[in-house]
């Protein structure tokens, strides 16, 4: 290719490319896309047949909500936090012939509090805020009139088009009355460095590799860390959201792994003030959720109705044995 | 001085004395019929010419107004595109109100200059005859005018087609240059082989006006004027809705950009089809002007444009003169068109990245009018991109404001033609011209690729 050729080729997409990089990196877009209606599934007899012994081994833990985590639902997923359409309508299928109670994030900070709740009560959350929240899981919600729960990362609403959904969309959700939408950060879904070698690890759970060639206190960390949640829950709050004063973990790690020996307590006396609550998937000792940190139950691409009626029961059965109350000082090793 | 010496020379009496130029539309019982006339069919229509265009006028106003209005509204969330369109508004604006307010300098015209007519021609074959019969045709006094027609190697009749046509014509001077040498190098030689006051390049297939010469010569009377653009008008305008577009676009050019250009004395190109230049100015150039390269290649279009170029460099004056007028066969299919374009456009690339050099030492708003539109024709493709790739992809926004903007544009300079000509007939053209108008800018990314190929190609 010649010179000219290379440099009109470059004159197109320079240009095309700083525009593309722009239009990611803002958080103005306004823009509403279409839901799309995902069709009602139905549960399978063998499925449904298992259900009646889940239901009974539930009773023994009534009162003690079960938590499931989603993250993007997409046609075409590309990682195994990404559910498609039709099988989270399965899921939300099983759940509907299981008769369970979805719960407001209002209603989770009430039981925070000690406030009693009815039985096969669930939370279901979704964290990120991506486009696949309002484009397909709303509709399907709405099929059963289930309420949820999405964990925004604040600064990213209406970024990096088409992967967020925009503030547009979350307040037609909003309306709805179907959501609540709960802290999951303001930028601080990103990794930061960790040592002179430029590895880099999350944002929150983290001392920072400072310029100037070393590491952050503990307490600079949490000077940083506060900053960027109050930033959070404030854009929540001028929105009228955030009433539940919920917060889900970037990477949904609670602390591991971590450079900061200190980070347990570090983002307890940080979350503690803040939150009524905060939540990890499948980090925690297995045994330990509740009463401000709760475990909860990932559901990742390849979860068929069966798998998630096994899981259930054996979430249902974890917590049936949880004898030692929740500890975050102790062995933190995950399974 | 060679200047006012080149002044005195025109005031020594000459043979016949003019009858006061007559304008472009009283040249009955020429040749060719002056389109320009206006059609009594479309006056006889029940809407009337003043109703119409101030409609149109009124509803594209309304429509840009609006559309800036949004513009402005968005500001805070996209600053450049607010800035872009206000830009755009300027230079639009400046150069529409610029373009009304331009007269030609009137100058004495009893005292006429010498005029050579150079017309640089290869392989025309038997159609060279009639050009040549044409321009004899001029109202201009026979001893002060000759005609240089520049053989460019010819392998075809056209040696022998100028033999005959001398015989009929003693004042036809005919250069038989043995190899072909390109066109630029041929003008150059027709241009030394004459001595005359003023010389005037036209087209293989240029018809110009009989009153025409008289006219273009007038503005020389400035003794700082070195070219004087004529108008040109399209022959073929009802052939297709595209030689129509071409037709409000060529009008467009000439009565608005190029007249507001003149108002500043400084048009920034005088066309190859029917321009004058003085040939004392250009004569230095010469050497420069067909010894052009770019990339390290002879350029060989845009010979009209370079010339032009030259001269503003020099601190000469360029006009224009709307009354004095040609006509020219107008490409009637797209393909024609676009391959036209394509060469205009690399000339405007190669001969303003020159002139970005020199344009600042201009009067300073023809070098604003200048440095803004360069920067804009080569944004408009990105504006472009934005609106039909990035818009739709982050915004879920179909492009309609640059559509309807370009409809605005194109529909307000035809109903502010309509008042000027006093015809319905460039209202005709509002509809095609938002998507000439796209297809034109999409090809600025081919013409930088093609900048250095200096193929012709076919007209």
């Amino acid at each position: 290719m010649s010179f000219l050729s290379t440099a009109a080729v470059l004159y197109l997409v320079a240009p095309t490319g700083l525009q593309i990089g722009v239009e990611r990196r803002t958080n103005t877009d306004r823009s509403i896309v279409r839901q799309s209606t995902v069709p009602v599934a139905t549960v399978n007899p063998t499925d449904a047949a298992a259900i009646p012994a889940i239901l009974e081994a539930w009773k023994k833990i009534d009162g003690t909500p079960i938590i499931m985590s989603y993250h993007d639902i997409s046609l075409t997923p590309t990682s195994k936090y990404t559910v498609t359409p039709t099988a989270f309508a399965q899921q939300m299928a099983v759940l509907a012939a299981m008769g369970v109670h979805t719960m407001t994030a209002s209603e989770f900070r009430g039981y925070t509090e000690g406030v009693k709740v009815p039985p096969r009560s669930i939370l279901i959350t979704f964290d990120d805020g991506a486009r696949g929240v309002w484009k397909f899981a709303d509709k399907v919600l709405e099929q059963h009139k289930f309420n949820a729960t999405a964990f925004i990362i604040t600064g990213f609403v209406g970024t990096r088009a088409p992967y967020y959904m925009t503030w547009n969309e979350l307040d037609t959700l909003g309306k709805t009355g179907r959501w609540d939408f709960e802290a999951h950060t303001h930028v601080g879904h990103t990794k930061i460095p960790i040592d002179a070698e430029g590895h880099v690890a999350s944002f929150v759970s983290n001392l920072a590799w400072l310029p100037e060639g070393r590491l952050e206190t503990s307490a600079e960390e949490s000077a940083r860390v506060i900053k960027d949640l109050d930033t959070c829950i404030h854009e929540l709050q001028i929105r009228g959201y955030g009433k539940g004063r919920l917060f889900a973990f970037p990477y949904s790690d609670y602390g591991r792994p971590s450079n900061n020996a200190d980070i347990d307590r570090t983002l307890l006396a940080i979350t503690a003030p803040r939150f009524s609550a905060v939540f990890a998937d499948d980090v925690l000792p297995h045994n330990v959720s509740g009463p401000f940190q709760f475990n909860r139950l990932s559901i990742d691409t390849d979860v068929t109705p069966s798998l998630l009626l096994s899981n259930w029961a054996s979430v249902i059965d974890q917590t049936i044995h949880q004898s030692d109350p929740p500890t975050l000082t102790g062995d933190t090793t995950t399974s | 001085m060679a200047l006012t010496r080149s002044s005195e020379e025109w005031k020594t009496p000459p043979h016949r004395t003019l009858p006061p130029p007559t304008s472009a539309t009283e040249t009955s019982g020429s040749l060719y019929v002056v389109p320009s006339s206006p059609a009594p069919a479309i006056q006889s229509r029940h809407i009337s010419v003043p109703l119409a265009a101030g409609l149109t006028l009124l509803a594209s106003g309304i429509v840009y107004a609006f559309l800036k209005w949004l513009l402005i509204q968005d500001a805070e969330r996209s600053p450049l595109l607010a800035v872009y369109g206000a830009v755009v508004t300027a230079y639009l604006f400046s150069r529409t109100i610029a373009g009304h307010r331009y007269r030609p300098a009137t100058f004495e015209t009893t005292v006429l200059p010498s005029v050579a007519f150079i017309v640089p021609v290869k392989n025309e074959g038997l159609m060279i005859g009639v050009t040549i019969r044409r321009l004899f045709d001029a109202q201009y006094p026979d001893d002060r005018f000759e005609v240089v027609v520049v053989n460019d190697g010819s392998d075809d009749e056209t040696a022998t087609v100028l033999r005959i046509a001398q015989r009929a014509h003693p004042h036809l001077k005919v250069i038989n240059l043995p190899k072909n040498v390109g066109k630029r190098h041929a003008m150059a030689a027709g241009i030394r082989a004459t001595s005359s006051d003023v010389v005037v390049v036209i087209d293989s297939d240029t018809l110009v006006d009989p009153n025409a010469v008289s006219l273009l010569v007038r503005s020389f009377g400035d003794p700082t004027v070195a070219a004087v653009s004529g108008l040109t008008n399209i022959l073929n305008e009802d052939a297709s809705a595209l030689t129509r577009v071409q037709a409000l676009i060529y009008e467009v050019s000439f009565c608005i950009h190029k007249s507001a250009e003149a108002l500043m004395s400084s048009v920034t190109c005088c066309p190859g089809c029917f321009s004058a230049y003085r040939r004392e100015c250009i004569a230095p150039l010469l050497d420069e002007w067909s010894s052009q390269t770019f990339f390290g290649r002879e350029t060989i279009f845009g010979d009209d444009r370079a010339l032009t170029m030259l001269l503003l460099r020099e601190g000469w004056n360029v006009r224009f003169d709307p009354e004095a007028v040609a006509h020219t066969e107008a490409p009637v299919k797209l393909r024609g068109y676009l391959r036209q374009q394509l060469r205009w456009k690399k000339s405007w690339i190669q001969q303003g990245l020159r002139a970005t050099k020199f344009m600042w030492r201009r009067p300073l708003l023809s070098a604003l009018w200048f440095y803004v539109g360069f920067a804009l024709s080569f944004l408009g493709p990105h504006v472009l991109l934005r609106a039909f790739v990035i818009g739709p992809i982050f915004h879920h926004a179909f492009p309609w404001r640059l559509l309807l903007g370009t409809f605005a544009i194109g529909a307000g300079f035809a109903a502010y033609l309509c008042f000027r000509r006093g015809d319905t007939k460039r209202l005709k053209a509002i509809l095609a011209y938002p998507f000439v108008a796209i297809l034109l800018t999409l090809q600025m990314p081919f013409a930088i690729a093609r900048l250095a190929d200096s193929k012709w190609g076919t007209r």
